[in-house]
């Protein structure tokens, strides 16, 4: 369980996250909903720890161990191959060569990237990277995993494969937050909503409860809701 | 530590698997190639317009000089007389001085001024043989032909061209060969936000501060090595061979060597740290590319005002300027010369400022300002 209490974030004089508080539970996935700038990036950087919080606490109940997706381009380190990115972020997280060898064949089965493992990154296309992005964020096998618009930009298949990745995280009762603009990832595999607006939780709902009373079109529904907070 | 290798070693392997390496490393041998060939060039060419003050005890030899200087068609001869030559001599209203004293000829030279050198072994070597066929007939009684610089010190010729230059071209590569890997080694990774990927690892900043720096510096001594290698090399095929140089022609060879060692140790981790640090605070290649340029003129600007005269070497304020008290240091090693108060403060000096840029380094590492 993740608890944010009273989280404030300023950024060069500007209030990003104003004074937030949000509760994650335990094997749910909780999608966080916002406009641009809403500062959805910035909280995952805060409860990954690379950004420290002006005031306010984060708390994650018996240490578990956290994977990250970040947002934006993906780029990786060109004149090495995928094998070779992996194997430094390993490397890097404690795991000794034969471990990162299983993680990559378990995980292969779900994201399918063994074709390309032995190219340089140099040559992948932005759904290839955001494949060994996903793998880096995840081969230490964390508890917890935030992903920040993990499916921006990618074509339909790239698409397709993350949302598998994310049903895998789930049969594996992972804590997960995602960033996200994409209505099927809200609709179909968040437990909770939480949206966010100018730095605060405006609202957590159940997804279930949310689109309740939604017959057909639920992003009219989605974006209805996003407006109302914004007044 | 084990996660400091493990950054360093894939810095290595990135950095070694890219061809651009093997270009930048094989640079130096290129340019020193190209500067023998310069120099050699040099050599061949006719002089004009010389400027030279001859003196002589003995009259006659006096005019037999003056005649066989204004009937060499290779000279155009300017000025001879001038009243007082060694100040003219350093003012370089004058080329070279020519002395003849009984059986000694002393050819005096400018050693700030290349121009000075080249001309006066050129007049030199031709001299020699037509003083020998017209001035000194006596096959029993060898004269001494001096090559003096203006403190009239006896100065080994080639010895004095590679004091001018070497230097330079050896503390340009040094600065130059590192930057072009360091660039990318922080601001590169910020570009590609590949550095929140390492920061998200979970491994330490010092770490990953340390493991790179370490893979760089490694980098610059093998640059190192490859620019000394390509000094030697090159100067050996065309020259005379390594006996040439200041520190091998005097008695403390070893103590030279090792005095020049050290400092070139001291300021190949002034590049690696300097252009480290730059990277680290740059958040764009093309800005640590700018900045790294700028700061390398520095060394190379403050060498060749040391060789033009206009800053004093021996300057007591010189011995407390971080990087500045280890080029002339090493300036003076490279010439046979050392100076035991100079080394060591050099060395506590340059020790100390080395240990702030660390320090620094560690600390905006540690900062948010590394993100932003």
């Amino acid at each position: 369980m993740i608890v944010l209490n009273n989280l404030v974030k300023k950024l060069k004089e500007n209030i990003i996250i104003d004074n937030l508080s949000l509760t994650i539970n335990s094997g749910e996935i909780t999608a966080l909903v916002g406009k641009n700038g809403a500062g959805k990036s910035t909280l995952i950087r805060l409860i990954s720890g690379i950004l420290k919080p002006n005031s306010g606490t984060i708390e994650i109940i018996s240490d578990l161990s956290i994977g990250v997706l970040l947002g934006g381009d993906v780029n990786l380190y060109e004149n090495l191959t995928a094998y070779e990115i992996i194997s430094y972020f390993g490397n890097l997280y404690g795991l000794s060569q034969k471990n990162i060898d299983e993680r990559i064949n378990e995980l292969d089965k779900v994201l399918n990237f063994n074709s390309f493992i032995n190219k340089k990154a140099y040559t992948f296309s932005r759904g290839m990277k955001q494949k060994i992005a996903l793998v880096i964020s995840i081969i230490h096998n964390p508890d917890i995993l935030l992903l920040d618009e993990p499916s921006t930009g990618l074509d339909l298949e790239s698409v397709n494969d993350v949302v598998k990745f994310i049903k895998y995280l789930k049969s594996k009762n992972k804590t997960i937050l995602i960033a996200t603009h994409n209505i099927f990832e809200i609709v179909e595999l968040s437990d909770n909503i939480a949206f966010l607006n100018q730095g605060k939780i405006q609202r957590k709902v159940s997804t279930s409860e949310f689109f309740k009373n939604s017959s057909q079109d639920k992003s009219n529904t989605l974006i209805q809701a996003m407006e109302v907070i914004d007044e | 530590m084990k996660k400091t290798l493990i950054i360093a070693k894939k810095e290595l392997f990135e950095i070694f698997r890219d061809k651009q390496t093997l270009i930048i490393l094989a640079l130096p041998f290129f340019l020193f190639s190209m500067f023998n060939f310069g120099m050699s060039f040099i050599n061949q060419q006719n002089v004009s317009d010389m400027k030279i003050s001859i003196t002589s005890n003995n009259t006659q030899t006096y005019k037999q000089l003056e005649n066989y200087i204004k009937n060499e068609n290779q000279y155009t001869i300017k000025q001879f007389d001038f009243d007082e030559p060694i100040q003219n001599l350093k003012n370089g209203d004058l080329d070279f001085i020519v002395k003849i004293d009984n059986n000694d000829v002393d050819i005096i030279f400018n050693s700030l001024s290349f121009n000075s050198i080249s001309l006066a072994t050129k007049f030199g070597e031709r001299f020699q043989k037509f003083y020998y066929e017209n001035i000194n007939t006596d096959s029993n009684q060898i004269s001494r032909f001096n090559l003096k610089n203006e403190e009239n010190n006896f100065v080994n010729i080639e010895n004095s061209i590679s004091k001018i230059f070497a230097p330079i071209v050896i503390i340009l590569l040094i600065f130059q060969g590192i930057s072009n890997f360091a660039n990318d080694i922080f601001a590169g990774e910020k570009e590609r936000k590949t550095l929140e990927m390492l920061l998200l690892s979970g491994t330490k900043r010092k770490y990953i501060y340390f493991g790179k720096l370490f893979a760089l510096f490694i980098i610059e001594i093998i640059n190192l090595l490859f620019v000394l290698s390509s000094y030697f090399v090159s100067y050996s095929f065309s020259k005379s061979g390594i006996s040439q140089f200041g520190f091998m022609n005097n008695g403390n060879t070893v103590v030279n060597i090792l005095v020049i060692i050290c400092e070139l140790f001291i300021l190949s981790i002034y590049a690696t740290l300097t252009s480290c640090t730059v990277s680290l605070v740059s958040k764009k290649v093309k800005n640590s590319q700018m900045i790294n340029g700028i700061l390398q003129a520095v060394p190379i600007g403050f060498v060749v005002l040391i060789m033009i005269g206009a800053i004093n070497s021996s300057n007591v304020a010189l011995k407390f300027l971080p990087v500045l008290n280890s080029i002339v240091c090493f300036n003076q090693a490279f010439s046979g010369d050392i100076h035991l108060t100079s080394i060591i403060s050099s060395l506590i000096i340059n020790f100390t400022f080395i240990s702030l840029i660390i320090k620094f380094g560690l600390k905006y590492l540690k900062s948010e300002k590394i993100l932003l």
